[in-house]
């Protein structure tokens, strides 16, 4: 029982990392673009209709492929039909300032929920977002010395994880006479090696923005 | 508690004719280091006194160390703590937290090169993160590499803001700053880096903010905005074909094989432009040429350069001498 909690909680543990790894590659690597809609006076800004209009405008002009088809409106209250879309990647600091953006539609306000990801917070025009906690922040790097929020809007096949063959995540268990004489203490642990690449530049932005 | 498999790990290194700092790449977990200096540990003619022998702990303060030196015909090892110079534990070369924030500098010259004044400590080659670059907001919120030694002023050899020529002629000085220095580069190689000078030509040369670690046969994107001026190069890929050609002042360029005979001068846009909000030009990696006469080296590829270890400060080593490393770590009781 207690090795299977410990199994879970480390399989959590490996998947955030290899999404902290790739967050910091895409941070490093990726094109980036500075929100300029918004009205809170700093560089870049909060994050608006606009800035969202250039960065889908950008990726269908680069021919990107869209994640996931749009979903159908139905004769529901309240709900409006989603477009297909690319994901924006985002830290959860971002709620409100995501609902405030004109045209924001709330993951429950889709149609149906048969689609919709955990992660999921809504979307704007042909962009989903999805919000995690270990999303990418740059701590100090607005013109006035704000931390800017990095956005990664990507399109299908843009960005990978290479694995190396039979170097996938290892769960190790290590019973306790591995320990010492007196058998005390079990060790559990991963490992793994992997590679974040992108593959196609022009289908990937970091769009950056401030909190207003 | 455990007991650690490799309890002791060891290394050499030597260093060079010109002194730079030394970052031992060692697992996480060690918390002791013995640095021993090969070259001197038995000279007895050891003038000027070398330290020959020194010691770190990860409890110990950051730049720190005890260390044993000795010098002249009566040879004699003499005990001293040093607090300045010395070893620093680091968890995650990875890390891009600035450092703390400093009071306000009194402003950057718009000059060639632009220096700051503040009361920022970074060094030679430190990268600094300023902002609140009041009069100067073009380059708020950007990264800059210091080519002057710590000090009271701070020099961006990588930003010509006067008005020579093909500089920026920046309209004004800054008359505030907040310089922090960011302690590592990021976590991935290579790095998106930006543009503080183009010059034209039938080959382009291209200048960046900070240290740029690219190297000749590689392809990159440019990004440029509106507002700043070469607009024809925006989306242009090249194959980067000299490193360090002098530009403005500065070496820190690239020069790409795109025929730039005729397009609008790079500029900047006014400070009072920036403030409304502008976006930024960029080098943007994305592979390598693969063809002659540049050889498939995969210098682009995708590398995660942070580590944990140690960095050992200069003013601990001498230059052109051997050393050994040992770390440690033990089993808590």
């Amino acid at each position: 029982m207690v090795l299977n909690e410990a199994a879970q909680r480390l399989g959590v543990s490996l998947r955030q990392t290899e999404d902290q790894l790739m967050r910091d590659m895409l941070q490093s690597t990726a094109t980036f673009v500075n929100a300029v809609g918004g009205s809170d006076g700093d560089n870049p800004t909060e994050i608006s209709r606009t800035d969202i209009d250039f960065v889908v405008r950008t990726l269908r002009g680069n021919n990107a492929y869209s994640f996931i088809t749009g979903i159908e409106g139905e004769n529901r209250f309240g709900c409006a039909p989603v477009r297909d879309a690319y994901f924006g990647l985002g830290h959860t600091d971002l709620i409100g300032q995501l609902d405030n953006i004109n045209g924001f539609i709330q993951k429950w306000n889709y149609p149906n929920q048969q689609s919709t990801l955990d992660a999921e917070w809504g979307s704007v025009a042909n962009l989903r977002f999805l919000l995690s906690s270990v999303g990418s922040v740059t701590p100090s790097a607005s013109a006035m010395g704000a931390n800017v929020y990095n956005i990664f809007c990507c399109g299908r096949e843009s960005f990978a994880a290479v694995e190396q063959d039979g170097y996938s995540a290892q769960f190790i268990y290590r019973p306790p006479i591995y320990d010492g004489p007196l058998a005390l203490n079990a060790s559990v642990g991963y490992k793994f090696a992997e590679v974040p690449r992108i593959l196609n530049d022009q289908w990937l932005l970091n769009l950056r923005c401030t909190l207003a | 508690m455990s007991t650690p498999i490799h309890a002791q790990v060891a290394g050499t290194f030597s260093t060079s004719a010109t002194l730079a700092p030394v970052a031992i790449s060692i697992p996480s977990g060690y918390n002791d280091i013995e640095l021993i200096n090969l070259t001197d540990i038995m000279a007895v003619t050891n003038t000027p006194a070398a330290i020959v022998k020194a010691f770190g702990n990860s409890s110990m303060p950051n730049h720190s160390a005890i260390t044993l030196s000795g010098t002249g015909a009566g040879y004699g090892l003499n005990t001293a703590a040093n607090i300045t110079s010395g070893f620093s534990f680091v968890p995650d070369s990875g890390n891009q937290t600035p450092g703390a924030a400093t009071a306000a500098g009194t402003g950057i010259t718009a000059a060639t090169p632009a220096v700051i004044t503040s009361a920022s400590t970074a060094g030679v080659g430190d990268i600094m993160r300023v902002y609140s670059t009041t009069g100067m907001l073009q380059i708020a919120g950007w990264d800059f590499t210091n080519t002057t030694a710590a000090g009271a002023t701070q020099t961006i050899t990588n930003l010509p803001a006067g008005g020579g020529v093909g500089e920026l002629a920046f309209a004004a000085p800054a008359t505030s700053v907040i310089a922090r220095i960011i302690p590592f580069n990021p976590r991935y190689y290579p790095v998106t880096r930006r543009i503080t000078n183009i010059g034209l030509g039938v080959t382009t040369t291209i200048l960046m903010n900070v240290t740029h670690q690219f190297t000749v046969g590689q392809l990159v994107r440019l990004k440029i905005p509106a507002q700043y001026g070469t607009i024809q190069l925006n989306g242009l890929t090249g194959t980067i074909t000299a490193i360090g050609t002098a530009l403005t002042g500065s070496t820190n360029t690239i020069t790409l094989n795109i025929n730039s005979v005729g397009m609008t001068a790079f500029t900047f846009p006014t400070s009072a432009v920036a403030a409304l909000g502008v976006d930024v030009p960029e080098v943007v990696p994305v592979g390598e040429a693969a063809t002659a006469p540049y050889a498939n080296f995969l210098d682009d590829a995708t590398t995660n350069v942070s580590a944990t270890g140690v960095l050992i400060d200069t003013g601990m080593l001498v230059a052109s001498k051997n050393y050994s490393w040992i770390a440690r770590k033990g089993q808590s009781i």
